[in-house]
């Protein structure tokens, strides 16, 4: 008696994806759908405000930031420029990553954590600053909720940062998607703070 | 030319302007909804940027032979379902919460398997066959147990709102319905399978679309009074028989085991009788923390119900709501002669402040100190 098998052919090789891109991008998503939505809060709060009058009589105010509590401008517009040198940092590494130039590239990283660094104790002396509690009333709750989660995307960014710079000075020149995805999640943070720092600090 | 990724998110995105433009028609308040959708389209815009940018995140030498063989899949789409849930559950309730764990973990258990069937082999027969005989064990039972819990919570719902004696008629109509479907499938064994499906889920889904109309027109009047006052959940603890706390009162009782006393009014005098102490007691030590089990006899000719003070201040609750004290749970009139057990719980020890005791409802001289160490 005769008899035969056919063997079916082994099932192909898993794709292989650009993980490290796509979770940034993604990362980015749900970093910017989370600020957008409490800034979205944050102004149907403010438009929910009842009206004032402003110190001097002239017009009518919308009494959402209570009258003894002062922004200091100063630090968070230092902060918004920060952002720029950080964005343009991050692209100096992936310039430098594409010429296999590692030294440069880690250069360009390590500075940018250190702008992160100057970030997050710039906003840190905001909030000593204007001395305020999370519990005094429904602004500095939400000013609180907003400027922590931000301080929550930078933290994100700093290892996200330590990540590349690791690899970068373990000489891993030709992982170009790891300082794009690293890139490609400071800009969102810095657009999403550029959009956070213009409702909360410049239109208060 | 474009990839799905791209193709999905630039359609979230068009919808997202859509909806922007209509809400700013539509609705006077546009900062909530106005800015929220303002970053939904960037959002949009940047993933499908980035899917177009990376082919779906696909490396230029990457083994694309897999696309003939990979099926196209509703999983993903049910774990965002069940994360929206686990989400939305942390700040409404805990049933939406774990009904958001089920899912994703449901979910995320097909996803796995799916992926792996679709490289089991080159022949997706094989990869169809090798997901089913790992998934179907355990799907079929599930499906049919929810199904089965739909059909039960659909029919409680219909019961609910219905009245009395139409219950009665719809109970005996839907046992005749089975009895009926089940002669049928008896004296036609060969009836094509899709005839038998099909009064299945003609009945099956008869009885969901009454549940969903009863859900919707609501339970029946006295029903919803009896939620309203409370009827069956609050113990009215006062002297006098009250109207739904005492109908169909116990006599007998079954609870023999784990009893710590039986407390017995006889002679106008309210003693405890504690197993291994021969004299009456007038006080009862309670564990803290501890169910116990308390047996209230009546001894005397009258109705009479055992109340157990479960702390505070008696006074000042009566004062404020006129009503019976908020913390205290009693038996219901209990005739002569006859028995009812109470069971209490007491978190907090005796002191100052929470004092514990037992009295006869009409008669509060008449009393046994409870201690709870």
């Amino acid at each position: 008696m005769n008899t035969s098998a056919t063997a079916l052919g082994a099932g192909p090789t898993v794709v292989m994806r650009r993980p490290a891109l796509v979770l940034a991008g993604l990362l980015s998503a749900v970093s910017a759908m989370l600020m957008g939505s409490m800034l979205a809060i944050w102004l149907d709060f403010r438009s929910n405000a009842p009206l004032r009058e402003s110190p001097d009589g002239s017009k009518m105010l919308r009494d959402w930031l209570p009258e003894n509590i002062k922004i200091p401008e100063v630090a968070t517009n230092t902060m918004m420029m920060t952002f720029v040198i950080t964005c343009v940092m991050a692209q100096w590494a992936v310039y430098s990553f594409r010429r296999n130039d590692s030294k440069h590239a880690s250069l360009a990283l390590g500075v940018v954590f250190l702008t992160e660094i100057a970030l997050v104790n710039a906003q840190l002396a905001v909030y000593s600053q204007m001395g305020i509690g999370v519990r005094d009333g429904g602004y500095m709750t939400m000013f609180y909720a907003i400027t922590a989660t931000m301080l929550v995307m930078i933290i994100v960014c700093m290892g996200f940062t330590l990540l590349a710079l690791f690899r970068s000075m373990a000489g891993r020149a030709g992982d170009r998607d790891l300082v794009s995805a690293h890139a490609l999640y400071c800009y969102s943070v810095s657009a999403i703070f550029a959009a956070m720092w213009l409702v909360v600090y410049v239109q208060k | 030319m474009f990839s799905t990724g791209f193709k999905y998110f630039f359609g979230v995105t068009v919808l997202s302007v859509v909806a922007l433009i209509m809400s700013y028609a539509l609705f006077e308040k546009f900062a909530l909804g106005g800015v929220a959708i303002s970053f939904l389209i960037a959002v949009g815009a940047l993933l499908a940027g980035l899917s177009a940018f990376s082919s779906d995140g696909t490396t230029r030498d990457a083994n694309t032979s897999t696309s003939d063989l990979t099926t196209q899949s509703i999983w993903p789409l049910v774990s965002a379902i069940g994360i929206v849930f686990l989400a939305l559950g942390l700040v409404t309730s805990s049933v939406v919460f774990f009904g958001g764990v089920v899912v994703l973990l449901a979910a995320l258990s097909e996803w796995m398997v799916q992926a792996w069937s679709e490289r089991a082999s080159t022949d997706p027969t094989h990869n169809a066959a090798a997901r089913k005989r790992v998934l179907n064990p355990i799907e079929f039972p599930v499906l049919a147990a929810v199904g089965l819990g739909v059909v039960i919570f659909s029919f409680s719902r219909i019961m609910l709102t219905v009245n009395k004696s139409t219950g009665a008629i719809l109970f005996i109509v839907a046992g005749a319905l089975v009895l009926v479907a089940g002669v049928i499938f008896a004296i036609k064994p060969n009836m094509k399978r899709s005839v038998g499906a099909a009064i299945c889920v003609l009945g099956a889904l008869g009885i969901v679309a009454g549940g969903v109309a009863s859900a919707v027109s609501g339970e029946r009047e006295e029903l919803v009074e009896a939620a309203a006052e409370g009827h069956f959940t609050h113990a009215e603890c006062g002297p006098e028989e009250s109207e739904y706390y005492d109908k169909l009162s116990e006599g007998t009782l079954s609870l023999r085991s784990s009893v710590s006393a039986t407390v017995v009014y006889q002679d106008g005098e309210l003693i405890a009788l504690i197993q291994g102490l021969a004299e009456p007691q007038k006080s009862l030590t309670v564990g803290r923390s501890i169910p116990t089990n308390i047996i209230f006899r009546n001894a005397t000719e009258g109705e009479f119900r055992l109340v157990a003070h479960l702390g505070g201040s008696k006074s000042a609750d009566k004062a404020a709501d006129g009503e019976s004290h908020a913390d205290e749970t009693c038996t219901q009139l209990v005739a002569p002669g006859a028995e009812q057990s109470l069971t209490l719980k007491i978190a907090k020890s005796s002191s100052v402040e929470n004092v514990y005791y037992l009295y006869i409802a009409g008669a509060e001289d008449k009393k046994i100190e409870m201690v709870v160490p």
